[in-house]
């Protein structure tokens, strides 16, 4: 198992210096020139080319990869074009908020998912199956900007209850997580629902019953562990897409995430940023898949054995 | 438990309905079966005779849209019928427990297989972890699992299909229940192991346990067996001693099944001893339900239901041929 | 076990919540439209409003400043605006705008337009206590050629500007300082909007002494010192940052006491923190069109603040293009397009109709120039003419992919006109680098875009576009006429204000009338909304969205 860990590893490593060079490169073979978009419509060409030259990006692009490259392992990843920091320090405080926002987000997702999925496993073409589906199949249909809409008007504007946007406590989370977890409680309701109906049918189950153990105790003690094998790979996978950002959530709420980051990035041309964002993300997506593999593990005795 | 009656367990016309889309359909039909104290009692039929619906409903355990629809179950004279779910699970696992035919997907594969015994006694008594994982590897011993102690810290998968069936006759005979069903316990498994098993329920039989062996494989009958019960689309059709049964068979579908086995042991080209196949319940005839395949089908068969006779004591046969 | 009924708590209240907005959905088909609660006055309800203490000031813009410092910038002079001071500002008074002295006290210019004696107003300080001195706006001149990064052009004027800028002078010639506040600033030629480039924000003024000792000026709040009259405290990226009055601050005190401009990325949520009392001043440049007409302008309308946005919307070729090369190509395209129309059906009346390039409001500005009239018969009769069958002439329009929804829509528009006339100008979007990178090269074919003007004064714009081969190349596209290249390189020179704004309409009408070598199309209007706390507010006297904070009065 370690074994496997330090080898996922390692390729991990080699998988982000793959795409720290890919996307360097790729940088630099789109059309449009860097500078020009930092400097904006009223600079002249003396003062681009003063810029290119200052920047480095007139060297070949092997040199300012190993440049890059080299900072980078010291933690520098350069400074900001369109917003004048560190990219470093940029990213921090962005993940900062990103992270609160995939937390709660995911936490809201989890809970609420969870607990319909099992209530309509359980109480299968029943009321509350019926109300926890249809709404989940609104959740994995409706856009998150409408969510986010719909929730920042009804109780933010309308009720006064939360905030309408920014980061500044908890309170201001809590619509965004809301409208960010939607989708995700959604889906895993219904992967739980169904998940669950299959292990229910399960000779074990049974087996369990015939034990003597309350139709709760099997559920809670023989049915769900079973069902949340494939459920944590998708919270897993839903967590880490959360963790590299949260575009339309972290735009409407005005959350300072890295999603947002992101998109700056690419609009302004970016290049620093751009390269920090994407690696980020790499980093944050192969981790998020090492830990749900691990989670696995550690939930089927099976995987383990054969890891 | 001074007032244990002379009889484990005493069915008393019971049935079974259940609600589909063409209608109610019956596959346990008014059955009556009686297990005495310390006796292995057999149902033999094909698969889709209601033998395991049988198991389910002394078990409470009937799938949903299921429902018993008259008579009695009566165990150690207590009954079963009118019970709520919380008294059931009392009874489950404790006084009558059962073991399923598939022992590879019986076991819960995320947990330990000796916690998954351990969880019997838990539901049952107020015993501490470390009380109860003493039991389970005693008892483990008791099913001839060699190495106890490492076997209780296994996983289902890391353990052979004979291993995890003893584990469940494990997890069965834990609480020392007086009735132990066993659906199609050696179904899955190997010849050898097949009899491994067979002898170790026998033992069990001798220290006290009653058996209600459910099997469609009339050699396994035969060996375990003190009285057999043939059951055909969800009602019994003969029951007999054992030996009785196997030396002078009445009814023609018990023939056939007889047939069947012969020739399987003779390694011949498999006979069609009986023709057809298990009729519908929900198209079975006004008569008797095996008219339709009955070499010796006469007219009053498919009108009329045959009814349970006595040829000699304790053999019992429903066939008109025999209700002269 | 306590974790046990958290969790059931949790659940429940999780539930609660989820089952509201169940119900929220289920009756949003009946109350969407006009059913929108009316805005509270005061809007004392929520803890966001009621919250806001006295002198403070909440806007919002969509996207964050890069940069505090103008050698870093020519878009984000908000900060540049309220932390520092210039020796002269552009302010609106009574309705024109005007160059009025800020920390200059006097001024003398010679007879030849070359030397300018300035007096510094004497007792100003930085807002760390250091005091203002000549040489401080010395430094503030040589620090844009140093960094010679961005806003080079105005310091460039002076004598051996471009001596410093490329690292052969250690100082800048043209600037001496006599005593404290006594200093001559002598010009490589004379420019009588000499005083105007001055009260650019580019020009703000630096503490020497400050500059020395700090690291990250124009990055971090408490390295960014100026005389203005705020002081900047705080800058979260990409979430907001905080102006705070400055005591120290020479001038009249300002009933705004402090600035929180947060950045709020979507327009939608604007909208709602402005009505929800959130935000006390909104610009309803960021908002989408179809609110400010069905709302602003109805249920706000007194609170409305409009102010031309001086500059100018634009249509311009490639005069290297095989048609486009072509003047009475370009005059049938000038004649086909009904600006008119557009500014009544795209910008929904908020705009002025330009027939020149010097903009309404800014000085120079010819009201008698004739422009296009809207004559799609005769624009077609021009190029049968020329000789040009219908549906040859083809070229590409291409467009920011960034603009807003209303430049997008003009272009569609343009094109749909031209179409009319047998002319097909394809659209074509691209990102906004390679657009730029496009138009840079000299390779676009044509474009629309907006000038918006950096002082006041016609050189600007002209200059921009006209006054150099390398400015014809990427903003006016190869235009080719040498002369009048030179001409409006020279004009700026001319002493005399009456001959040289004459000389710039004449150019005016040459480019236009006679090259047809730039259409223009129109000057936006700039609206803003102001909050129940806000009395009064005087925008930037271009329209910028930038404001000084000091125009703004609170009740």
């Amino acid at each position: 198992m370690r074994q496997n860990i330090l080898h996922r590893l390692w390729e991990s490593a080699v998988v982000l210096i793959g795409v720290a060079l890919l996307i360097f490169i790729m940088l630099r073979v789109v059309p449009g020139n860097p500078i020009e978009t930092m400097m904006g419509e009223h600079a002249n060409q003396a003062t681009i080319d003063r810029m290119t030259a200052e920047l480095g990006l007139d060297q070949p692009v092997h040199i300012q990869f190993i440049r890059y490259i080299t900072g980078a392992l010291r933690g520098d990843f350069g400074t900001s074009y369109s917003l004048g920091k560190p990219v470093s320090l940029l990213m921090g405080a962005a993940f900062v908020n990103t992270l609160k926002l995939a937390v709660f987000a995911s936490l809201f997702a989890w809970i609420v998912g969870i607990i319909c999925g099992i209530i309509s496993a359980v109480r299968k073409n029943g009321p509350a199956d019926h109300i926890f589906m249809g709404f989940s199949l609104l959740g994995v249909s409706m856009p998150v900007f409408m969510v986010a809409m719909i929730l920042q008007f009804f109780f933010g504007y309308y009720l006064h209850w939360l905030p309408i946007s920014g980061a500044d406590s908890w309170k201001n989370f809590i619509l965004p997580a809301i409208a960010l977890g939607w989708n995700s409680a959604a889906g895993i309701s219904r992967l739980m629902r169904s998940t669950l109906l299959d292990v229910l049918q399960e000779d074990y189950i049974e087996t369990a019953r015939a034990k003597g153990l309350t139709k709760n105790a099997v559920i809670v003690f023989h049915a769900l562990r079973n069902t949340m094998l494939p459920v944590i790979t998708m919270m897993a996978i839903q967590f880490s897409g959360m963790l590299s950002g949260a575009v339309i959530t972290e735009t409407v709420f005005s959350i300072n995430g890295i999603g947002r980051l992101a998109v700056q990035a690419i609009s302004g041309r970016d290049i620093p940023l751009l390269q920090g964002t994407v690696l980020f993300s790499t980093a944050v997506v192969i981790l998020g898949n090492l830990a749900a593999d691990c989670l696995y593990a550690v939930l089927d005795p099976r995987i383990r054995k054969e890891a | 438990m001074e007032n244990r009656t002379e009889l484990t367990l005493k069915i008393d016309h019971l049935n079974v309905s259940i609600k589909t889309e063409n209608g109610l359909i019956k596959p346990v039909n008014d059955i009556s079966l009686e297990i005495p104290r310390g006796k292995v009692v057999g149902i033999v039929g094909e698969s889709g005779c209601g033998k395991s619906m049988t198991a389910r409903a002394v078990m409470g355990l009937l799938p949903p849209a299921t429902k018993i629809e008259g008579g009695s179950i009566l165990l150690d004279g207590n009954e079963l019928t009118g019970h709520s779910e919380e008294q059931l699970c009392g009874v489950r696992g404790s006084e009558v427990s059962m073991i399923f035919q598939e022992p590879m997907t019986s076991l819960n594969p995320v947990m330990k297989v000796g916690r998954q015994v351990d969880e019997v006694i838990r539901v049952h008594q107020k015993v501490p972890l470390a009380e109860a994982r003493k039991m389970t590897i005693e008892m483990f011993r008791a099913v001839g699992i060699s190495e106890p102690e490492e076997r209780y810290e296994c996983y289902p998968h890391q353990l052979s299909g004979g291993l995890r069936q003893r584990v469940m006759i494990a997890m069965a005979m834990i609480m020392k229940p007086s009735l132990l069903i066993a659906d199609e316990p050696t179904t899955a498994l190997d010849v050898t192991v097949e009899a491994q098993i067979l002898r170790l329920m026998k033992e069990l039989n001798k220290s006290g346990t009653s058996i209600l062996l459910i099997s469609h494989n009339l050699g396994v009958i035969a060996q375990v067996c003190d009285y057999v019960y043939v059951m055909y689309a969800g009602q019994f059709v003969e029951e007999a001693d054992v030996f009785a049964l196997f030396d002078q068979p009445l009814h023609p579908y018990t023939k056939g099944l007889l047939g069947a086995v012969t020739s399987l042991r003779r390694e011949e080209a498999v006979l069609e001893t009986i023709h057809g196949v298990v009729p519908d319940f929900s198209e079975l005839p006004d008569g008797c339900g095996f008219a339709a395949r009955c070499e010796k089908c006469m007219e009053r068969c498919s009108a009329l239901m045959p009814r349970m006779a006595e040829t000699e004591p304790g053999h019992r046969v429903r066939c008109h041929l025999y209700s002269a | 076990m306590a974790h046990k009924y958290l969790f059931r708590n949790t659940a429940v209240t999780l539930l609660t919540a989820l089952s509201l907005v169940l119900g929220l959905t289920a009756c949003g088909g009946s109350g969407s439209g006009g059913g929108q609660p009316a805005p509270q006055a005061g809007s004392q309800t929520t803890a966001q409003a009621g919250a806001a203490e006295e002198g403070l000031l909440r806007t919002a813009v969509l996207y964050d400043i890069s940069t505090m410092d103008v050698t870093q910038t020519t878009d984000d002079y908000m900060v540049p605006m309220n932390v520092f001071d210039r020796l002269f500002e552009t302010r609106t008074v009574e309705g024109t705008a005007q160059v009025v002295k800020s920390l200059c006290e006097d001024y003398k210019v010679s007879e030849d337009g070359l030397t300018y004696d300035f007096t510094l107003k004497s007792g100003i300080v930085f807002s760390n206590g250091s005091a203002l001195t000549a040489s401080d706006v010395k430094y503030s001149f040589e620090r844009l050629l140093r960094a010679a990064a961005q806003n080079t052009d105005i310091p460039l004027e002076v004598v051996g500007g471009e001596a410093l800028m490329n690292g052969q002078a250690d100082s800048l010639e043209g600037f001496t300082v006599t005593d404290d506040t006594h200093f001559t600033v002598t010009l490589n030629a004379p420019n009588a909007g000499f005083l105007a480039e001055l009260s650019a924000p580019a020009m703000s003024v630096v503490d020497a002494e400050t500059m020395a000792e700090v690291k990250n000026f124009g990055v971090e709040p408490s390295d960014t010192i100026g005389t203005g009259p705020y002081i900047i405290t705080e800058w979260v990226a990409n979430d907001h940052y905080t102006l705070v009055y400055n005591d120290k601050y020479w001038g009249e005190t300002p009933t705004v006491k402090k600035v929180i401009v947060r950045v709020i990325p979507d327009p939608g949520t604007q909208n709602l923190m402005f009505r929800n009392g959130e935000l006390d001043m909104i610009d309803l440049k960021s908002l989408d069109t179809a609110i400010v007409e069905s709302t602003y302008k109805t249920e706000y309308k007194d609170n409305i603040i409009t102010t031309p946005n001086v500059g100018l919307t634009y249509l311009l070729f490639n005069e290297n293009n095989q048609y486009l090369s072509d003047v009475n190509v370009r005059k049938a395209i000038g004649m086909a397009i009904d600006v008119d129309t557009i500014i009544s059906d795209l910008y929904s009346g908020n705009a002025i109709r330009e027939n020149g390039m010097i903009p309404t409001g800014i000085w120079g500005h010819n009201d008698a120039l004739e422009g296009y009239t809207y004559d799609p018969e005769a624009a077609k009769k021009l190029l049968a003419d020329s000789g040009y069958k219908e549906g040859q002439i083809s070229f590409e329009l291409s467009m920011d992919s960034t603009a807003n929804s209303s430049t997008q829509l003009l272009y569609e528009n343009i094109s749909q006109q031209l179409e009319k006339i047998g002319i097909k100008a394809n659209v074509r979007s691209y990102d906004h680098s390679s657009w730029l990178s496009l138009r840079n090269s000299g390779k676009m074919d044509s474009f629309v875009a907006r000038w918006g003007m950096d002082y006041n004064d016609p050189s600007n714009i002209m200059y921009s576009f006209f006054g150099s081969e390398s400015n014809t190349k990427m903003r006016s596209i190869n235009y080719p006429d040498k002369d009048t290249i030179a001409r409006v390189a020279a004009a700026s020179a001319i002493v005399d204000d009456d001959e040289r704004m004459a000389e710039y309409q004449a150019l005016e009408k040459k480019i236009i009338t006679e090259d047809a070598a730039w259409i223009p199309l129109f000057e936006e209007l700039h609206l803003y909304c102001i909050g129940d706390r806000v009395a009064g507010f005087t925008p930037h006297w271009a329209g910028f969205s930038d404001f000084y904070a000091i125009d703004v009065v609170l009740k």
